[in-house]
């Protein structure tokens, strides 16, 4: 494999090369070559086991990679972390705090912990984060009777609490109603704004899909992808059309692939399937601004479609094409050719879009 | 390229200076970020939660109505033996109300601390150090900034000023409390012993005190830390505590029964073990403040001071050293 030198210029917050754990045999992380830039929404999503946390873990030094490094803020975490630590707030899997004190009382262990001045000086600050979190009406509860929603937003406010550049999340939304799930991205999207970098591991693909703009998929420790979410969303978008006949659909098909052969380039591929009324319809993989192009086409061919959805892709379904195999078999050939690179990193875009989120 | 792997092996590129940190909030208050500033917020971070902690006021609270408990029997004992015994003239009064009065009182203070002190601190210890684990708050420790050392370095701290605190304050009390109830003897106390040498003798009894507590506080740190878990680290040391001079004793036994060499080798171990070291530190100073000065030499000494602090040198190094490699090597996982 190429190697990949990691940055070191101020624009780039984390640049990952050749990042390995293995414990014993297993191999966890594998040659893993990541890069998140200054102000990305950086979603990193794997089925479980497929390296996040290990990952997570490695760029904060709670464990030694077997080989490869981490550079944060330019700085290699392998011999300077204690400069790296207090400019990330990070939370990794469940946030867990002591017991015995408070939810403020933690804060002011945090914030101590974090650099910050003892005593009172801080007080405003602990009262800020709580508000944003919502939990300063419970501030003066033992963290032991929080809930498991509380417990997480009381992570958020650590993470928070000295005002970071990188804000790194391990699954932020764990154990939070739909309305805290909201909350959460609407805070990760005010973080954005402020110019964070935000490090957003999650299951919940339709939450990185709205509040991200760059992500990258593990699978097996393997990094499979990694590149801006609207080219990836572009990618998997499709052009459903149904025509009256199934006669018409065959013919329709043709017609479509005759232009392909032609030269029409934005068709990267088609297939017939029956809808859930049980009729036939034509999937084309295409983007979805060539709808009324796509329906031209077949109107000069006397062929009128019936029903004609433009039908935009969803990280969901890119995430399973790349990570389920035996979808990938009968893949549409637009999603194939994203997943052609399994196992080896493949960079959509060289420049990502920072500031300009895929979808919002 | 030769890509270096994690942290501890060859560097392959020199620090970088990395890229300028953004302005935080002006809410924020950032401390100064040197490593003894830095260690000294650790230390009063530890010591908060120490105060926060329901089980320190416990520990501390069974500390001080132990000594007093012990005061309030010798008390009894003495009220007793002086209703029973008409016998006994005035010197002998004074003499049997010796225990509530200084100087003996502080040999009975620090027998209190010699054999509750260690249960108690490996308590504490075991709990602040391996409870860390056992909540998974180490990895919110580990995440926040400050190096594993430092972070190593505020417990062994935070265990020093709870020692410290902790036998003075047990001290102080156990005087004080014997010196009040020596009212109901109506003996009058005599402070003729008082001087210089004997107060320098007493602070280095009290140093061999603290030593005590630090040798188990040490050993429950570095079993805690080993363990992953309080249990790992109270139980371990209670274990050593309890056992080891049973061992040293049996060994001893054996020696002396057996008669050839390897029977000498056997009886000379328990001089190498934790509490016959310590036991000979306090016992060196006891010679000079309460039983008369060994300084002619005519007092039997079993283990010279050098040997005792030499041993218990090396328990130090084994127990802090052991412990800091398995925090800084060790990965932090679930």
């Amino acid at each position: 494999m190429e190697d990949i030198t990691p940055l070191y210029d101020d624009n780039t917050i984390i640049s990952t090369s050749r990042l390995t754990k293995a414990f014993g045999n297993l191999v966890a992380v594998n040659d893993l070559h990541l890069q998140v830039m200054r102000g990305d929404v950086f979603g990193f999503l794997g089925p479980n086991g497929s390296g996040k946390t290990t990952t997570i873990r490695m760029l904060l030094g709670l464990i030694r990679p077997t080989a490869g490094r981490a550079i944060i803020f330019g700085m290699d975490n392998a011999y300077q972390l204690s400069s790296i630590l207090p400019r990330i707030g990070a939370i990794v899997e469940t946030p867990v705090f002591y017991p015995y004190l408070s939810g403020a009382d933690n804060l002011r262990v945090v914030a101590a912990a974090s650099g910050m001045l003892l005593g009172s000086a801080n007080e405003r600050r602990i009262d800020e984060v709580l508000e944003i979190v919502e939990l300063r009406t419970q501030a003066k509860q033992a963290y032991r009777k929080y809930s498991l929603g509380m417990k997480q937003r009381l992570g958020i406010a650590a993470t928070l609490l000295t005002d970071p550049e990188l804000v790194l999340l391990d699954e932020p939304t764990n154990g939070l109603d739909p309305a805290g799930v909201y909350e959460i991205r609407q805070l990760i999207q005010r973080l954005s704004a402020l110019g964070k970098t935000i490090f957003l591991s999650s299951h919940i693909l339709y939450e990185v899909q709205q509040v991200c703009n760059r992500v990258a998929i593990l699978q097996h420790g393997n990094l499979i992808k990694q590149g801006n979410v609207s080219e990836l969303l572009r990618r998997g978008e499709q052009v459903e059309v149904r025509l009256n006949k199934s006669d018409e659909t065959e013919e329709a098909v043709a017609i479509l692939q005759q232009a392909q052969e032609q030269g029409i380039d934005w068709i990267l591929g088609m297939r017939i399937e029956t809808n859930r009324q049980g009729h036939p319809t034509i999937l084309i993989d295409a983007p979805t601004v060539h709808s009324a192009e796509i329906n031209a086409l077949l109107a000069r061919n006397n062929l009128f479609a019936a029903e004609l959805h433009p039908h935009e892709g969803s990280l969901e379904e890119v995430f399973l094409e790349l990570t389920t195999p035996s979808t990938s078999t009968g893949a549409r050939p637009g999603m194939a050719a994203l997943a052609g690179g399994i196992a080896q990193p493949t960079l959509i875009s060289e420049t990502p879009d920072n500031g300009k989120r895929g979808t919002q | 390229m030769n890509i270096a792997p994690g942290r501890g092996l060859p560097r392959e590129y020199p620090p970088e200076p990395g890229s300028p940190a953004q302005a935080r909030s002006n809410l924020v208050m950032m401390g100064r970020q040197d490593f003894t500033s830095v260690l000294l917020r650790l230390i009063g971070m530890e010591l908060y939660k120490l105060r926060r902690r329901i089980m320190s006021k416990v520990l501390s609270s069974i500390s001080i109505l132990a000594i007093l408990l012990v005061f309030v029997v010798i008390l009894l004992l003495l009220l007793v033996t002086l209703r029973n015994t008409t016998a006994l003239e005035g010197p002998q009064v004074t003499a049997a109300a010796d225990p509530l009065l200084p100087p003996l009182s502080l040999y009975i203070a620090v027998q209190v601390i010699r054999n509750l002190g260690p249960i108690l601190i490996i308590i504490l210890v075991g709990t602040i150090v391996g409870g860390e684990y056992g909540t998974g708050t180490i990895r919110l420790m580990f995440t926040r900034g400050p190096s594993r050392t430092q972070f190593f370095l505020s417990k062994i701290s935070a265990a020093i000023i709870c020692i410290a605190l902790g036998v003075l304050v047990m001290v102080s009390v156990g005087m004080l409390a014997g010196l009040l109830l020596n009212i109901f003897t109506g003996v009058t106390p005599n402070f003729a012993f008082f001087s210089a040498a004997w107060l320098g003798h007493a602070a280095l009894y009290l140093l061999a005190a603290m030593l005590n507590l630090f040798m188990y506080a040490m050993m429950a740190l570095f079993l805690s830390t080993l363990g992953r878990a309080t249990a790992a680290g109270v139980a371990g040391a209670l274990a050593w505590s309890f056992f080891e001079p049973v061992v040293g004793g049996i060994l001893v036994v054996i020696g002396r029964f057996a008669r050839n060499p390897f029977g000498n080798f056997l009886s000379t171990l328990p001089d190498y073990s934790i509490s016959s070291n310590i036991g000979a530190l306090l016992d060196n100073q006891n010679q000079y403040l309460f039983f008369g000065s060994s300084s002619d030499g005519s007092s039997p000494v079993i283990l010279p001071d050098w040997h005792a602090l030499l041993v218990l040198g090396v328990y130090l190094l084994l127990f802090i050293g052991l412990a800091w490699w398995v925090n800084e090597r060790r990965d932090i996982t679930n």
